[in-house]
């Protein structure tokens, strides 16, 4: 596709159903009422030229540059600001309009450099455009401002390492100011002084942008119509002149954006404003972290080994797939069926999932197939299926702007989904009130224009404690939604429940010593949720990531049930899904007890069906899950194992179980970009393909079915589902595709959700939110409107159960975990990027009461001990974490968190309970035996043939 | 006692805990259906063998849940 130039209709869009019909120019059009001026004359093709106003934030009117004329009205209003009015007439082009133009932009240009060639918007510069548009032709001023002698311009700011600020360029229109404010949500920009005076800063006047509030999404670049804010890419490279429409392939926002390119080289990634999810916003990870799709150690050669601690020999892929393929098809012969299985990964499309799956049920024979999300949102499948009927989010992201309370449950939204955290923070803006639980002061509390109504501040571990006194005060006093449980729920199980929250061990005051926070907050929270309209609840791995995970879900849906906060825009429970594909890797039967859309391997009917189409027998008995995988491993049973595009020996808990088991396996299979820590203990090293060479499908947490498409081709010659169906083929069971789009259409036709989407579909709607069939031809934006998917909304009974892991003397510490902004996961993408520099390394952040007693000061080197393991990290010291917790991230695998975390997990799922670990931190200037070994398995388990043997 | 069917045990026992909040036979089911729906084979044999054997440390749902599996069977 050619460059792909959006239109910008000068002001957003106003979202009313009152319409107002207006003349300009002779022509009469009709649009919402509140519209400007200057977007009715856009909207019918009469744009009117401008400076100040572009349609990702409320106008300014400060540029002069868009005046028109409107009968009966003085003067020349400025039609970015002027609303239109029924009736009105307006004229955009008049010979004294025109004039006034061109004497505006003369005196723009008196003051801008005139360097238009060697400019880095050359081509792309809206002041070179309006210039052009107003038929500048002479400027009486002269060129004698300041900006014009390079002696007087300010140095660039070069402190962002993705963009510069050129503050010689600024026109002062304040776009990047409100794009910050208002798009973004910071409010890291000023105007600072007046008139010809006046300029743009990040904070205070010593502060560079690397140094300032900034968190670098890049919405102020895309405002700005100069070159004063630039992506340093097209600086380097010069403008794009192609363009394709991709998916993020980050978190669980998915967002779209447009990959310019020139040739075959990404020059930007640009946020696309019809991107469903993200309505042209974008984060520093998916607006600039992608270098890492190019980055030197990306392997592009299959590799093969005997022993992990031979050197990886490369060879082609007939080699490497027959190796892998004896290798499984001899464990299967001495051990029998069940012994090797494989992991599919929520980085990859739906397509890759899918064939991966297949693979393991069709030619390994078994159902052992489980997926990352086993350890992130596998409580949300069981707890939303088992309440509601599907293992899916409610709403869609937009949803959130007709939320009156907005719950935020162990989710971090800013740091770990930005973009949905700048359209919920435009909401709070508004005037919606939110309510925090969170053991950590996360920034949403409080923030520029955002501050929580409370911050539940509950001790690790103790969620459906909180839950359940929640709902006490919903049902003790009086807040239930009567009609809605009547009508919608399953009444003998909402009776039970009732009686069960009510009893006075579940009241605030009763468990309030057990969370941690006072029983008033907890009132008037739940008040607060009940009775403001749409309560909308979102959470994140802080809810799932818990011995009582699965119950925790449960517990939200019952309280969003009981209060009728179910079915419309605006409520809901939403997970914050991690990985880009979380949804859609389990949609696509990534669990081991699953085929693709969520239907148990008992159920004959279901099996029936893909054992037709797939000509074969499957197996009816649930296969292994990951931690069950690791235990069969060390039992012996388990010997083989396929890993897709997930690293298991940094995410997993308890390392040291986790490696013994991947040691004692006999073949490892890696597909992957990179030789990560997986990799380690791999005996064959199947080449991956990044986002940008991918074609195919993403789900992200709104079940938002996203195309990705490629812009290069597959650096190791062959995409992953060709690699799956060749190793599959050559196990054994005769896969065939042509194209990933048959792979959708095999998806279609065996999954009920799926049935409407294909890639033509897709690609015509752009996206498509699942379900999507015949009751439902484009997709379901919220779930169980007319009634839930199981029938009836079922309540369940959650006793609260205290985690086995415990604090004592020797661990008196709670360590809890999670993620920051510039950093992805075990940062295998982020870390091969300049986002590096926002996080050099993982610190273990301490309540200044705990550092004191312990003789820690800011900075100091401090060992982290539990049950399990030990390793160091330096300390920061927080008021962000209340005495008795401390909390780290888990990006630098040298950190080594999940040393220290242990085996509990959830109930129902055995996603593990990363979020509890009691712990003892003490000064320590080394780092620990366990990130000793660490090095030395690097240097031993990595070597290639070609290096020079140490 | 060795270290997986310890693991089997606690997993087994955190189902019950779930379910031990319903009427007993309702907790019984819910908790032999869940073993049944989440557990391959091979674990569900390992944990009838130690019931079998003696069942120490088990929650009593859990007892009841894999007798009620077994005759299903
Ligand atoms: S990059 Fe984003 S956060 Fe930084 S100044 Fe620009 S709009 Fe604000
Ligand atoms: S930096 Fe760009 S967007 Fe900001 S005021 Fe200057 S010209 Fe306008
Ligand atoms: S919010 Fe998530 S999907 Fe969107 S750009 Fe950032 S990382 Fe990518
Ligand atoms: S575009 Fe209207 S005043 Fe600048």
């Amino acid at each position: 596709m050619a460059l792909l130039v959006e239109p910008d209709f000068g002001t957003p869009k106003r979202e009313t159903e009152k319409t107002v019909t207006v003349q300009i120019n002779g022509r009469t059009i009709t649009v919402p009422e509140g519209t400007s001026v200057m977007r009715a004359a856009s909207e019918l093709g009469q744009d009117i030229p401008k400076l100040c106003a572009t349609d990702m934030v409320n106008a300014w009117g400060s540029c002069r540059m868009c005046l028109v004329e409107i009968d009966g009205v003085r003067g020349t209003p400025a039609s970015c600001t002027t609303p239109v009015r029924e009736g009105m007439s307006v004229r955009t082009q008049t010979p004294r309009l025109e004039k006034i133009r061109r004497g505006v932009m003369e005196l723009y240009i008196s003051d801008h450099p005139l360097d238009c060639l060697t400019c880095a918007a050359n081509g792309d510069c809206e002041l070179q455009d309006t210039a052009g548009e107003v038929g500048l032709r002479d400027v009486r001023y002269g060129f004698q401002g300041e900006k014009h002698f390079a002696e007087a311009a300010e140095p660039k700011d070069e402190s962002n390492p993705y963009f510069h600020f050129d503050s010689s360029k600024c026109i002062v229109c304040s776009r990047c100011v409100r794009a910050c404010e208002e798009v973004q949500g910071t409010f890291a920009l000023t105007i600072q002084g007046r008139g010809f005076d006046s300029k743009v800063s990040a904070g205070t006047a010593s502060d560079n942008f690397f140094g300032s509030e900034c968190v670098s999404c890049g919405a102020c670049v895309q405002a700005c119509p100069t070159a004063t804010l630039m992506e340093k890419s097209v600086y380097d490279h010069g403008v794009p002149n192609r363009s394709v429409l991709t998916t993020c392939a980050y978190c669980g926002v998915g967002c779209s954006f447009k990959a310019e390119m020139q040739g075959d080289q990404v020059v930007r990634m640009v946020p696309y404003k019809d991107g469903g999810a993200n309505e042209g916003h974008s984060c520093v990870k998916g607006r600039f972290a992608w270098g890492y799709a190019t980055h030197k150690d990306r392997i592009t050669t299959p590799m093969v080994r005997d022993k992990i601690t031979d050197p990886w020999r490369k060879v082609s892929w007939d080699e490497a797939i027959a190796f892998a393929a004896d290798r499984f098809k001899s464990i299967q012969q001495k051990y029998g069926n069940g012994s090797i299985g494989g992991i599919t990964s929520s980085r990859c499309t739906n397509e890759e999932v899918f064939v991966v799956q297949k693979m393991i049920r069709a030619a390994f024979g078994n159902n052992n197939v489980d997926t990352c999300a086993r350890v992130c949102h596998s409580p949300t499948g069981y707890g939303l299926k088992t309440t509601f009927g599907t293992s899916a989010g409610t709403q869609n992201f937009k949803s959130v702007e007709k939320a009156d309370v907005i719950l935020v449950i162990g989710a971090n939204p800013t740091d770990g989904h930005p973009v949905f955290a700048s359209r919920m923070k435009k909401r709070l803006r508004a005037g919606a009130k939110l309510i925090v639980a969170d053991p950590r002061k996360i920034d949403l509390v409080r923030s520029p224009h955002v501050s929580a109504s409370h911050h539940i501040q509950l001790r690790p571990g103790t969620n459906v404690a909180l839950m359940n006194a929640l709902a006490h005060v919903v049902v003790t006093e009086g807040l239930v939604d009567e009609e809605f449980v009547a009508e919608r729920c399953e009444e003998a199980d909402f009776a039970r429940w009732r009686a069960f929250v009510a009893e006075a061990r579940n009241a605030p005051e009763a468990l309030s010593e057990k969370i941690g926070v006072d029983p008033q907050t907890i009132r008037e929270a739940a008040r607060l949720y009940a009775t403001g309209k749409n309560g909308a609840i979102y959470y994140g791995l802080g809810v799932t990531e818990h011995s009582q995970g699965s119950t925790m879900v449960m517990a939200m849906a019952n309280l969003a049930m009981a209060t009728g906060n179910i079915g419309r825009e605006g409520v809901g429970v939403n997970p914050l899904r991690g990985q880009n594909n979380v949804q859609g890797s389990c949609d696509m039967g990534s669990f081991p007890h699953e085929l693709p859309g969520y239907r148990h391997v008992a159920d004959a009917v279901a099996r029936g069906t893909f054992e037709a189409d797939w000509d074969v027998t499957l197996s009816p008995e649930p296969g292994l899950r990951i931690p069950n995988m690791f235990a069969a491993a060390l039992d012996g049973s388990f010997r083989g194992l396929f890993v897709q595009g997930e690293d298991i020996a940094q995410s997993d808990p308890n390392t040291h179980h986790v490696t013994a088991a991947l040691e004692s396996m006999e073949c490892i299979v890696v597909q992957d970009l990179f030789l990560n820590e997986t990799a380690a203990f791999a005996q064959v090293f199947l080449p991956g393909t990044s986002f940008l060479e991918k074609d195919g499908t993403f789900t992200n947490a709104e079940r938002r079915i996203n195309r990705v498409r490629p812009v290069m081709t597959e650096q190791s010659g062959l995409s992953e589902w060709e690699v799956v169906a060749r190793l599959s083929r050559a196990m054994g069971y005769d896969m065939h595709y042509s194209s990933s789009s048959e792979i959708m259409d095999e998806i279609a036709r065996l999954t009920p959700t799926f049935s409407g989407v294909s890639f033509a579909r897709l690609d015509r709607d752009g996206s498509l939110q699942w379900p999507v069939n015949d009751k439902a031809p484009n997709g379901t934006p919220t779930m169980h409107v007319a009634g839930f998917v199981r029938g009836k909304g079922r309540f369940m009974i959650t006793e609260y159960v205290p985690t086995e892991e415990r604090t004592n003397r020797s661990f008196p510490l709670i360590l809890t975990t999670g993620r920051i902004l510039s950093q992805y996961n075990v940062g295998a993408q982020t870390r091969r990027t300049e986002n590096s520099r926002w996080h050099e390394t993982d610190v273990l952040e301490i309540h200044p009461f705990d550092a004191e007693e312990r003789g820690i000061a800011d900075g100091d080197r401090v060992s982290i001990q539990s049950r399990k393991g030990a390793v160091s990290l330096p300390a920061q010291i927080s008021e962000r974490m209340p005495q008795g917790v401390v909390y780290t991230t888990f990006h630098h695998p040298v950190s080594g968190a999940n040393v220290i975390t242990t085996e509990f997990s959830d109930w129902a799922t055995n996603c593990p309970e990363y979020k509890v670990t009691a712990v003892q931190i003490v000064r320590s200037n080394q780092p620990s035996d366990w990130q000793v070994a660490y090095e030395e398995i690097k240097r031993t388990n990595y070597r290639t043939e070609s290096e020079p043997a140490e | 006692m060795s270290d997986d069917i310890e693991e089997l045990i606690r997993m087994a026992n955190q189902i019950a805990t779930f379910f031990q909040a319903y009427p007993e036979e309702e907790a019984v089911n819910g908790t032999a259906e869940h073993i049944r729906d989440f557990w391959t084979s091979a674990m569900r044999a390992r944990l009838d063998r130690y019931v079998a054997d003696n069942g120490t440390g088990l929650h009593p749902l859990v007892t009841r849940a894999m007798g009620h599996l077994q005759q299903a069977a």
